[in-house]
């Protein structure tokens, strides 16, 4: 399945933070997390991923340091702050509204009973 | 194949202005298409086509580059730059203004001079990359005590035809406030090498010490060796030696603690605590003046004259020797209490911005050689307003950095102050290298009766 494009790019740093919420991560580790838990539907291209998770790590919603990998190779990992939990449980909400308000409106509108 | 990945990265950072980010966003990158790489090589993909499709897969290089270079431009902290140029005038303003009282004349030319020479020096380490502090910590800790000992030895002129070391009057106090930030880069080489770099980094502080203490004890030295201490315990409570912290805090201070003791039992330095601490008849003059201005200070505008002990009554700047030490303490006398709280709380706004830019610092380098500047400026402030305040001993009064004080030393502190942008410039793009992770054999160890001291050895993990 595709979805629309401009609806994914306000969503990723959503799902990005999620990602590190579970655990800390390096890049690669993100993009295949991210594919594999969404079955295939968001495939990261690293052009994308790193842009944006620098300009997270700028807002201070991530953090980075540098940690041996179960490769033994040095990798750059990446870590949700204090700040950064708190701008995705706002993001959560927002999408949960507005998912449920779409919801809605596909099923006919709302309903009153009375 | 290799050529491949290397022209991908370059297009990348070609796009990026800001050349300090290149390393990192290269690296990460790099990284990444050798993962990506493995894994189609994984699924049965020869090498060559597993790279082509790894790169493939990172997306357009002049995209990548072009979204980079918006997250990464140079941080220049205007702001701070605004503070310091804020605190010279008024320096100046009120060089001006206490010596038309006292000489009938405007300050030197010198002052003014050494303002624009420190702001070009503030610029030229603005743009040196601080990392070289770590990268080359020896070499400049070596060239920082050679200048010292040269310093030291062209200052002794003969008395009786025996050299007399008057080294710290004229240059040396002014060399020791640049120790915190070479001792930063002494302190990050030396990390992960257990309990010997914990006695080597203690070792370096005695040359600088030695050439800085003259009558037997010198303020400024005591005070840059107590930000050094100070470093040096947030670089163990950090594990950068990678050895147990209670017997390393131990091994710091008891003989901190003892040299301490030991200076304070100079002849001279018990003198003069005596008469600092119990002050007998209000024998010390300059601590009588300074309390009494303290309690004859208006609101607002000039305070009360000063009432000296023969009852008669004199202008602060009759009594007080004119120097630039003193300038928060004429402040008060001619501005008045608002001016003076005004002052300071700007002061202490610019130290605070300093400390939070500081905590910011992503990488323990940055970080670490920002406290250093920053205890550096805040230990000198602060003594420099208690001493003023009249009612605490005082060997020397130091200075309030950018404020009091003019020539070398103003020079030296935009020095500091250039460090200080440097970090904050450069400081999210640097990455801490990788130290080991095993821990530091203990100190001493008995073994068959022998006593084994361990001084770079580190746990073997893996038994």
């Amino acid at each position: 399945m595709t979805m629309d494009k401009n609806l994914l790019t306000g969503s990723t740093s959503m799902l990005l933070l999620k990602l590190l919420e579970e655990k800390d991560m390096y890049g690669y580790m993100m993009i295949e997390e991210l594919s594999k838990k969404s079955d295939n539907t968001f495939v990261l291209k690293a052009g994308t991923l790193y842009p944006l998770l620098h300009t997270l790590e700028e807002k201070e919603f991530v953090t980075s340091y540098e940690k041996n990998s179960h490769t033994g190779r040095q990798r750059k990992y990446y870590a949700i702050t204090k700040k950064g939990k708190q701008h995705l449980n706002e993001k959560r909400e927002q999408w949960q509204q507005y998912t449920s308000a779409v919801n809605n409106v596909l099923k006919g509108g709302m309903t009153f009973a009375y | 194949m290799l050529t491949d990945i290397k022209k991908y990265l370059d297009t990348v950072c070609q796009q990026i202005r800001f050349q300090n980010a290149h390393k990192l966003v290269q690296k990460e990158l790099e990284d990444h298409i050798i993962d990506q790489t493995e894994a189609f090589a994984a699924e049965g993909i020869a090498q060559k086509e597993a790279v082509k499709k790894a790169i493939a897969q990172m997306g357009d290089p002049v995209l990548v580059g072009t979204q980079l270079d918006r997250v990464y431009r140079p941080k220049t902290q205007w702001h701070l730059i605004l503070f310091v140029l804020f605190f010279s005038i008024v320096g100046i303003v009120l060089q001006y203004f206490l010596q038309s009282i006292v000489y009938e004349q405007m300050p030197g030319v010198k002052t003014i001079l050494s303002i624009f020479i420190g702001m070009g020096v503030m610029i030229l380490f603005y743009h040196i990359d601080f990392t070289i502090l770590a990268d080359h910590a020896v070499k400049i800790y070596t060239v920082y005590v050679i200048a010292m000992g040269v310093v030291f030895f062209l200052s002794a002129f003969p008395v009786n035809g025996y050299p007399v070391y008057i080294n710290g009057v004229a240059h040396v106090p002014p060399l020791i406030y640049l120790f915190p930030v070479v001792f930063t880069g002494i302190l990050y080489h030396m990390r992960g090498k257990c309990y010997g770099g914990v006695l080597l980094c203690m070792a370096s502080m005695i040359p600088p010490i030695l050439f800085s203490s003259n009558i037997g004890i010198n303020t400024a030295c005591v005070w840059i060796i107590l930000v050094n201490i100070l470093l040096m315990t947030m670089a163990i409570f950090k594990n950068w030696f990678a050895v147990k912290k209670a017997s390393t805090l131990l091994m710091l201070y008891i003989p901190m603690l003892f040299l301490g003791g030991f200076a304070a039992m100079h002849p001279a330095v018990r003198r003069r605590l005596h008469v600092a601490i119990i002050d007998p008849n209000n024998l010390d003059y300059i601590r009588y003046i300074l309390q009494n201005n303290i309690k004859g200070a208006s609101l607002l505008g000039r305070g009360e004259a000063i009432m000296l002990p023969s009852g008669k009554k004199l202008d602060l700047l009759n009594v007080l020797p004119y120097s630039t030490e003193f300038f928060p303490a004429c402040i008060l006398h001619y501005g008045g209490w608002v001016l003076l709280i005004l002052f300071l709380a700007v002061y202490f706004l610019f130290l605070a911005r300093i400390f939070y830019l500081a905590k910011k610092q992503k990488s323990q380098l940055g970080f670490m050689t920002a406290m250093s500047v920053f205890l550096t400026f805040s230990i000198l402030s602060i003594w420099n307003i208690i001493s003023n305040s009249g009612f605490f001993f005082y060997f020397n009064f130091l200075e309030i950095p950018f404020f009091s004080h003019g020539g070398t030393l103003y020079i030296l502190f935009f020095m500091l102050f250039g460090t200080l942008l440097s970090v904050f410039r450069t400081g999210s793009c640097v990455q801490d290298n990788l130290i080991t992770q095993k821990t530091a054999l203990p100190f001493f160890q008995f073994e068959n009766g022998t006593i084994i001291i361990h001084l770079f050895s580190k746990k073997d993990n893996a038994k």
